[in-house]
C-alpha cells in the first residue's frame, strides 16, 4: 500500500517536473481562466449588487472551460511525446498511472484556481466571503471530481483527430453533479447561507469523487492496453 | 386534441423512419454481398487453370 | 445471446405489431378520459418510450462491460446499436413530454428534474454515438466508448439527485401521484410499455442484422483482395 502511494506520488511529481520546464500548460490554462473573468464581466454586464449571485457560476464555468483545455493539452503532449508509453513501462499497477495523472491535474487546477478566485472576486465586486473555508472545500471537492473524469476522458481522446471538440462534448454532460454541487457549495460559502441542502451537496460531491476515482482506476487498464 | 395527434404522429413517423432506414441499409448490404460473392465465384473459376485473374472489386 | 433477436425477428415483430395495435386501441378507446382532457393520453406512450430509452441505455452499459471483459466484437456492436435506439427513444420521450407540457403547463419546456435528467441523458448518449462514429477499426476508441457507456450509466442517479436538489427544480411530480391511478389506465400503461419494448427489441434485432451484414461484406472484400 505504501509502495503504491509512493508510486502515485512519484508519477505525479514526474509530470510536475516536466511542467516546470516551461509552465506552458499552466500559463495557457490560467490565462484563459482569467480572461474569462473579463469576458463574463462585460458579456453579462453585471451590476456590483448582483456580483455574489453570479460569482459561483461564472467561476465554475471558467474552471471547467480552462481546465478542459488544460487537461486535453496535457494528454495531447503525453501522447505526442510518447510519455504515456514511457510511464506504462513502470512496474506499477495501471491504476497508479491514472491516479498519478489525476493528482497532477488536481494540482494544476488548484494553482489555476488560486489565481482565478481573487480575480473573479474582484471582477464581480465581491465584498468578502462569509465562510472562506466552505468556498475552498466546495472548490476542492468539485475540482477533484472534475480532474478525475477529465483525466480519464482526456487520456482516451488524446490520440484522436477531433480531440479538442470531442472532450468537452463527452465530459460536460457527465459533470452536471459537479457543476451544480460545486456552484451551490461555493455560493453558500460566499453568502454564508448554509442550509440542510449544503450538507446534501457536500455528500453528493464526495460520492461523485470517490465513485469516479475508483471506477476509472479499475477500468484504466482495459482502456489503455494496446 | 391536436397535441395528442401530433404526439402520436411524431412517434410513429420517428419509428417508421428508423425502420425504413434499417431496411434500406440491409437491402444495400445484401446487394453488395451478392455482387461480391459473384465476383469471388468468377475469380475462382478463372483462377483455377493458372494465373490469378485481376480482382473485379 | 443477441443472435436470438436477429433470428427471432419475425416472431418478435409480429407480436409487437399485435400488441401495438391492442395498445393503440386501449390508449384511444379503452382508457377513460382523464380530468385534464384527452391530451393526457400522450402519457401512455411517453412512459413507454422513456422506459425503452432507459432499457437501451442499461444495455449500452452492460454491453460495454462485457466487451471489456470478453473482448468480443459482438458486444461492441451490441452497445453501439443499443445506444442508437436509446437516443431514438429518449428523443421521442422528450418530444412527447414537450407536446404534453404545452397544453397542460402552458410551456414547451420546464426545468423539472425528470426533464433535465432526460435531456442530459440525451447529451451523454449522443456523445457516446460521436465516440463510436470515429471508432471503426480502432479498438482503443471502442474500449473508450465501452468505458464511457459504463461511467455514463453510473452517473445517472447522481445527475438526477443533483437536479432534484437544485432549488429551482421544484415542480409537482406527475408520476408520483400515479399511486391512485385507476385500473384501466394502469393496464393501458402496462400494455403500452410491453408493446413498445417488443417493438424496440424488434428494431434492435434488425439493427444487429445490418451489423452482421456489414461484417459479411467486410469479410468478402478481404477474401477478394487477399485470397
Amino acid at each position: 500500500m505504501k509502495a503504491y502511494l509512493r508510486a502515485v506520488l512519484a508519477l505525479a511529481a514526474k509530470d510536475a517536473l516536466l511542467e516546470r520546464k516551461s509552465f506552458e500548460t499552466l500559463i495557457a490554462t490560467a490565462s484563459f481562466a482569467l480572461l474569462l473573468a473579463v469576458v463574463f464581466h462585460f458579456a453579462f454586464d453585471i451590476a456590483s449588487a448582483e456580483g455574489a449571485r453570479f460569482f459561483p457560476g461564472a467561476l465554475w464555468t471558467a474552471i471547467l472551460f480552462a481546465g478542459t483545455i488544460g487537461m486535453a493539452r496535457s494528454a495531447r503532449v503525453d501522447e505526442v511525446e510518447g510519455r504515456g508509453r514511457g510511464a506504462a513501462l513502470a512496474p506499477v499497477d495501471r491504476s497508479a498511472l491514472f491516479l498519478g495523472k489525476c493528482l497532477f491535474h488536481l494540482a494544476l487546477l488548484a494553482v489555476v484556481e488560486a489565481a482565478a478566485v481573487p480575480v473573479f472576486a474582484a471582477a464581480f465586486a465581491l465584498r468578502g466571503m462569509a465562510l472562506p473555508h466552505l468556498v475552498i472545500l466546495g472548490l476542492f471537492l468539485g475540482t477533484w471530481g472534475f480532474a478525475a473524469l477529465g483525466t480519464l476522458l482526456a487520456g482516451a481522446t488524446a490520440g484522436e483527430r477531433a480531440t479538442g471538440l470531442l472532450l468537452p462534448v463527452v465530459l460536460f454532460p457527465l459533470l452536471v453533479p459537479v457543476i451544480l454541487g460545486g456552484a451551490a457549495v461555493v455560493s453558500a460559502g460566499v453568502t454564508g447561507e448554509v442550509t440542510a441542502a449544503t450538507g446534501s451537496w457536500l455528500r453528493l460531491l464526495v460520492v461523485f469523487d470517490v465513485l469516479f476515482t475508483a471506477v476509472p482506476a479499475l477500468l484504466y487498464e482495459s482502456l489503455m492496453e494496446v | 386534441m391536436t397535441y395528442l395527434f401530433v404526439a402520436y404522429a411524431i412517434v410513429w413517423i420517428g419509428i417508421f423512419a428508423y425502420s425504413y432506414s434499417l431496411g434500406r441499409q440491409a437491402q444495400r448490404l445484401r446487394e453488395q454481398i451478392e455482387a461480391l460473392e459473384a465476383a469471388l465465384g468468377s475469380r475462382q473459376e478463372t483462377a483455377a487453370p493458372g494465373a490469378g485473374g485481376p480482382g473485379e472489386a | 445471446m443477441l443472435r436470438v433477436l436477429v433470428r427471432a425477428q419475425k416472431a418478435v415483430g409480429l407480436s409487437a405489431l399485435v400488441l401495438v395495435t391492442v395498445s393503440l386501441y386501449m390508449v384511444f378507446v379503452y382508457a377513460p378520459r382523464e380530468a385534464t382532457g384527452d391530451v393526457q393520453r400522450i402519457f401512455y406512450y411517453h412512459v413507454a418510450t422513456a422506459w425503452n430509452g432507459y432499457l437501451f441505455i442499461a444495455m449500452v452499459a452492460l454491453s460495454g462491460l462485457l466487451y471489456l471483459v470478453r473482448k468480443d466484437e459482438a458486444w461492441d456492436a451490441a452497445g453501439r446499436t443499443a445506444a442508437e435506439l436509446g437516443v431514438l427513444f429518449i428523443s421521442l420521450t422528450l418530444i412527447l413530454g414537450s407536446l404534453w407540457a404545452r397544453p397542460i403547463w402552458n410551456v414547451w419546456w420546464t426545468w423539472d428534474p425528470r426533464l433535465v435528467t432526460t435531456l442530459i441523458l440525451w447529451f451523454i448518449y449522443v456523445a457516446y454515438l460521436l465516440i463510436q462514429a470515429g471508432a471503426e477499426g480502432s479498438p482503443r476508441l471502442k474500449r473508450f466508448a465501452a468505458v464511457f457507456g459504463i461511467v455514463g450509466f453510473l452517473d445517472i442517479p447522481l445527475i438526477h439527485y443533483s437536479v432534484v436538489l437544485w432549488p429551482r427544480g421544484i415542480h409537482p411530480s406527475v408520476l408520483r401521484e400515479s399511486g391512485g391511478m385507476p385500473f384501466p389506465m394502469l393496464l393501458t400503461m402496462i400494455v403500452s410499455v410491453i408493446a413498445m419494448t417488443l417493438l424496440g427489441l424488434y428494431l434492435w434485432g434488425r439493427r444487429l442484422e445490418v451489423e452482421e451484414l456489414k461484417q459479411r461484406v467486410q469479410r468478402l472484400k478481404e477474401q477478394l483482395l487477399w485470397p
